[in-house]
C-alpha cells in the first residue's frame, strides 16, 4: 500500500475517534461507553493507557542501553525509541483525559494529593515521564533551527533528564502492576499474583523494545531504505532474553502458587491465557532464538507483532477479562468506545509519520523535506491548482464523508422521530364534568369549555351529534382525542394491521399466512388495493358504529386544527344570527392570551 | 415499509443532511482559501469590490438580464428557483421539522401559498427539463448528469405535493412519503457533489472571474502559454 493511502486510512480512523470524543464530552461516559459498575475499566483505560504505556517502554530502555550501558550499536534505534515513548505516553494521557469522569479536572491530582492511591503515583509518574519524553524529543525537532540556545540548554540537561526518565518509568510500570493487587478476590486467580509488578515491567520492557524494532522496520519499508539490521537484531535478541525471563517467572509463579493445573482446565479464561503466553512468550522466543531469523526483517516483524499483540492481550486479561467472572457481568464496548480506542493510536501514528518526514529520526533519513511546490497554472482544469496544499482537497472530502457516518453510527436513534405524546382527554373541572379543561398536550395553556351548558343551550341529546360526529366501534359519542390523537399533523384512524388480524379470525381463515387471504373481504375491486376500493366502515360496523357522515379521508386532522374548525366554525356562524359579533373572536375562548 | 420510512426519515436523513451541510461548508472554505491565496500572491490588488458585489447581487434576482436572450427560459428559471428555495424551507410541515430537529423557529407558509408555489416550481421545472432537451444550445451544453440532476430536483417536489393531497394521489401516503424523503435525501447528497453546489458557490462563480482577470498585467499571456502546453513559461 502506498504511504499516502496509509495516511488516508489513519486519517479516517482519527476522524471517527474525534467524533467519538466529541460525543463522549457532550453526552458523558455512561451514555457513550459500555462501562458498568461491575466492569468500570474498559478499552480506553486498559488498552490505550495501561497497554499503551507498556508498548512505549522502548524510550527508557534504549536510553538506558545507549547512555548508561554505552551499547553504541543500538544507537540507530535511540531516536525512534524516544519518539515512540513520547507519542505512546501522549496517547495514553489523551485516552485518560476522556476516561476520567470530569475531563476538565485532569489537573486535580497536581494540587489535591491522595498519597494512599496507586493511581496518584501512576498519575505523577506518567505526567513527569511524559514531560521527560517531550524534553528528550524536542532536541531532534530543534536541530538546525534558529533556536540554538534552547537546543544547547536541552542538550546540557539531557543526561539528568534521561536518568529521571529511567527512574520514573521503572517506578510506574511496577506500580501499574501493583494497581491490580488491590483486588485479590475479584481478579481471576489465573492472573492474580503478588508478582504482578515484576511481571508487568518485564513484559513491558520486552514488548516495548520489539515495538521500536517494528516501527523501524515499517519506516524503512515505507521509505524503501535498508533497515539497520545489526541494531535491530541486537535489540530483538535483548528483548527475547527479557521476554524469556518473563515467561520463566510466569511459569515459576504458577508452580509456586500451585495453580499450574488451572492452565489446562478448559475454562475460557485459561484458553485466553494460553493464547497470551504463546503470543507474548513462546512465539517470539522461538523465532528470535534462531540467529538466522534474527537477521531476517520478516521474522523480526513477525516476532514483534506477536509480542506487541501479546502484551496488549496480557493487559486486557488483567484489566478487563479477568474481572468478568467475579463481576458476573459482560462488557460490550460501544462503537464510539472502539472508535476512540483506534483513533488515538491512529493520531499517534500520523504524528509519527509527520515527525519522521520532517526531522532526522532514522539513520536512513535525509535531513530536509522537499520544498513546497510553487504556484503554477494547470491548463483547462483548475486555474491555480497548486495554490493549495496538495492534501486539503482530498482530506476535507474524507472528513465530509466520515463525520456524518460516525455521528449516525455512534448516536443510535439520532434523528429518529420521537412519537409525539398522545393527546390527553379533557379534564373535568367539577364532579359532574360540567366544565372541561381542554388542554391536549397539558402545557398549561388550555381552554375552559362549559360542556353541560353547551348541551343544554343547543338542545339536549339532539345537540351531541354535530360535534361528536363519529363513534369508535362499540363506543357512544367518542371524545375528540380518540381519533384526533396528535396535536398537530394527521393521524390515520384506520388500523390496517389490526383489521387484517381480526378479519382473518372472523372469516375463519387459518394457516401461517391467514392474513394474506383477507384482502378481498374489504377490497372489492381487482386493483389497486388502497383506500379507494375498500368497503365503507359502516358496511361492517353498522351495528356498533354511529357515523353522521362519511369522513372525507381515513386521516384525522390534528387535535388543534379539529377543535378550532369545530368550535370556531359554529361560533362564527352563530355570531351573526345571535347578535354577538365577538362570539367568533379568539378571546372568546382564549381570554388570557 | 414503515421501518424503511422510519430509517429514511431518521438516521439516513441525518447522514445525508450532515453530509450536505459539511460538504457545502467545505466548498465555501476551499473557495475562500483559494481566493485568499490568489490575492495574497498577487502584487497588484486593486480589485473593484463594490462593482463585483453589485454585479453578483444583480444576478441573485436577474430581472435586468431577462430580456437579453431566451426570456421564457429565464422567467421559468426564476419561478423554479423561487419555488424550490421558499417551499422546502417555509412549508408548514417542514417548519415543524426545523423546530423539532434543530430548535429553529421559522414562520410558516399557508397551505394555499405553498400549493401555488409548488405547482409553479413543478411547471417551471418541467419546462426547463424540456428546454434542455429541445433547445439546441442547451442540449449541447448538457451532459447526462445535468438531466439527472434536473429530474432529481423535481421528484421531491411532485411527491411532496401529492403527499400533501393524499385524497387525490395515485399512491398510498406512506409510499409517497418514502419517495419524497428518499429523493430529498438523494438531493442532499447531490448538493455538494454536483453542479447543485451553486447554492453556495454562486457568489464565488461570479467573483472568481472578476478577480482572476484583473490580477497581474500580462497574466493572459501566461494563460495562453499554459494552454499551448508550454508549462515552463507558465511557471516562470
Amino acid at each position: 500500500m502506498k504511504a499516502s493511502r496509509v495516511r488516508d486510512l489513519l486519517f479516517v480512523l482519527v476522524l471517527f475517534g474525534v467524533v467519538a470524543a466529541a460525543i463522549r464530552l457532550a453526552e458523558g461516559l455512561g451514555a457513550t461507553t459500555g462501562l458498568t459498575d461491575e466492569i468500570p475499566w474498559g478499552l480506553w483505560k486498559v488498552v490505550n493507557m495501561v497497554a499503551g504505556v507498556a508498548i512505549a517502554t522502548g524510550g527508557f530502555v534504549m536510553a538506558f542501553a545507549v547512555h548508561v550501558l554505552h551499547i553504541e550499536s543500538l544507537k540507530p534505534l535511540l531516536r525512534p525509541a524516544l519518539l515512540t515513548a513520547f507519542l505512546g505516553y501522549g496517547s495514553s494521557c489523551a485516552a485518560l483525559l476522556f476516561d476520567i469522569g470530569l475531563p476538565h479536572r485532569f489537573w486535580h491530582p497536581i494540587f489535591y494529593w491522595n498519597e494512599h492511591s496507586f493511581l496518584f503515583e501512576v498519575f505523577w509518574c506518567v505526567l513527569l515521564y511524559f514531560t521527560v519524553t517531550a524534553l528528550e524529543v524536542s532536541p531532534i525537532a530543534l536541530e538546525g533551527s534558529k533556536f540554538k540556545r534552547v537546543l544547547g540548554f536541552l542538550r546540557k540537561i539531557g543526561g539528568p533528564v534521561m536518568i529521571v526518565g529511567i527512574t520514573l518509568s521503572t517506578l510506574h510500570h511496577t506500580s501499574l502492576g501493583s494497581l491490580f493487587l488491590v483486588s485479590p478476590t475479584r481478579l481471576h486467580p489465573l492472573w492474580y499474583t503478588p508478582w504482578l509488578p515484576a511481571l508487568f515491567i518485564l513484559s513491558a520492557v520486552g514488548a516495548g523494545m520489539l515495538m521500536v524494532v517494528l516501527l523501524t522496520l515499517a519506516a524503512a519499508r515505507v521509505r524503501r531504505q535498508p533497515a539497520p539490521i545489526a541494531a535491530l537484531s541486537k535489540a530483538a535478541g535483548a528483548a527475547a532474553i527479557v521476554l524469556g525471563l518473563h515467561l520463566a517467572l510466569r511459569i515459576a509463579d504458577f508452580a509456586n502458587r500451585g495453580a499450574a493445573g488451572m492452565i489446562f482446565s478448559g475454562q475460557w479464561e485459561a484458553n485466553v491465557l494460553i493464547l497470551e503466553l504463546l503470543a507474548l512468550g513462546v512465539a517470539p522466543l522461538a523465532i528470535l532464538a534462531v540467529p538466522r531469523l534474527r537477521r531476517s526483517t520478516k521474522a523480526l516483524a513477525a516476532a514483534g507483532i506477536c509480542a506487541v499483540a501479546g502484551v496488549i492481550l496480557y493487559r486486557v486479561d488483567v484489566g478487563i477479562l479477568g474481572y468478568l467472572r467475579s463481576g458476573a457481568a459482560t462488557y460490550r464496548p460501544s462503537l464510539a468506545e472502539i472508535a476512540l480506542t483506534l483513533g488515538i493510536p491512529a493520531a499517534a501514528a500520523l504524528a509519527f509519520l509527520w515527525f519522521v518526514t520532517r526531522f532526522k529520526v532514522f539513520t536512513f533519513d535525509r535531513r530536509a523535506a522537499a520544498p513546497r511546490s510553487v504556484t503554477s497554472f494547470e491548463p483547462m482544469t483548475r486555474v491555480w491548482s497548486d495554490v493549495f496544499l496538495d492534501n486539503t482537497d482530498r482530506l476535507s472530502l474524507i472528513a465530509v464523508v466520515v463525520i456524518p457516518l460516525a455521528l449516525v453510527l455512534f448516536v443510535p436513534g439520532l434523528g429518529a422521530a420521537e412519537t409525539p405524546a398522545a393527546v390527553q382527554a379533557p379534564r373535568g373541572m367539577d364532579e359532574a364534568r360540567a366544565v372541561l379543561l381542554i388542554d391536549g398536550d397539558r402545557d398549561g395553556r388550555g381552554v375552559l369549555f362549559p360542556h353541560a351548558d353547551h348541551k343544554e343551550r343547543l338542545g339536549g341529546e339532539q345537540s351531541c351529534a354535530p360535534c361528536h360526529h363519529l363513534d369508535r366501534p362499540g363506543d357512544r359519542y367518542s371524545s375528540c382525542h380518540h381519533c384526533h390523537a396528535a396535536m398537530d399533523g394527521s393521524r390515520p384512524i384506520f388500523d390496517h394491521r389490526a383489521h387484517v388480524a381480526s378479519v382473518a379470525k372472523r372469516e375463519g381463515f387459518t394457516g401461517s399466512l391467514a392474513g394474506n387471504r383477507t384482502c378481498s373481504v374489504c377490497h372489492l375491486g381487482d386493483s389497486p388495493k388502497n383506500g379507494e376500493d375498500a368497503k365503507d366502515c359502516v358496511s361492517c360496523h353498522r351495528e356498533d358504529m354511529r357515523m353522521e357522515k362519511e369522513p372525507p379521508s381515513r386521516l384525522a386532522t390534528g387535535y388543534v386544527h379539529a377543535l378550532h374548525a369545530s368550535c370556531a366554525g359554529c361560533h362564527d356562524a352563530k355570531a351573526a344570527e345571535s347578535g354577538r359579533p365577538h362570539l367568533g373572536d379568539c378571546a372568546t375562548c382564549h381570554p388570557e392570551e | 415499509m414503515s421501518e424503511l420510512l422510519a430509517f429514511a426519515r431518521g438516521p439516513f436523513f441525518v447522514l445525508t443532511f450532515t453530509f450536505m451541510i459539511l460538504g457545502l461548508l467545505r466548498h465555501i472554505g476551499l473557495r475562500t482559501y483559494r481566493l485568499y491565496q490568489v490575492l495574497h500572491r498577487t502584487p497588484k490588488r486593486d480589485v473593484p469590490w463594490g462593482k463585483i458585489v453589485r454585479n453578483t447581487a444583480g444576478w441573485l434576482l436577474p430581472i435586468r438580464h431577462i430580456f437579453t436572450s431566451a426570456p421564457t427560459m429565464k422567467i421559468a428559471s426564476i419561478a423554479f428557483h423561487v419555488g424550490i428555495v421558499i417551499v422546502p424551507v417555509f412549508l408548514a410541515d417542514h417548519v415543524f421539522l426545523w423546530s423539532r430537529g434543530l430548535g429553529i423557529s421559522l414562520p410558516g407558509l399557508s397551505d394555499r401559498a405553498a400549493d401555488v408555489l409548488t405547482l409553479m416550481a413543478i411547471a417551471a421545472g418541467f419546462y426547463l427539463f424540456g428546454f434542455r432537451i429541445l433547445n439546441r444550445t442547451a442540449r449541447n451544453l448538457s451532459g447526462r448528469i445535468d438531466y439527472f440532476v434536473t429530474a432529481a430536483v423535481l421528484v421531491p417536489l411532485v411527491s411532496g405535493y401529492l403527499a400533501s393531497h393524499p385524497e387525490s394521489a395515485p399512491l398510498t401516503y406512506e409510499a409517497l412519503m418514502l419517495i419524497h424523503v428518499l429523493s430529498a435525501n438523494l438531493l442532499f447528497v447531490l448538493m455538494p457533489t454536483t453542479k447543485l453546489a451553486h447554492v453556495v458557490l454562486f457568489p464565488f462563480d461570479r467573483l472568481s472571474p472578476e478577480i482572476f482577470w484583473r490580477l497581474v498585467p500580462g497574466a493572459g499571456d501566461r494563460v495562453a502559454e499554459a494552454l499551448r502546453g508550454n508549462r515552463q513559461g507558465a511557471e516562470a
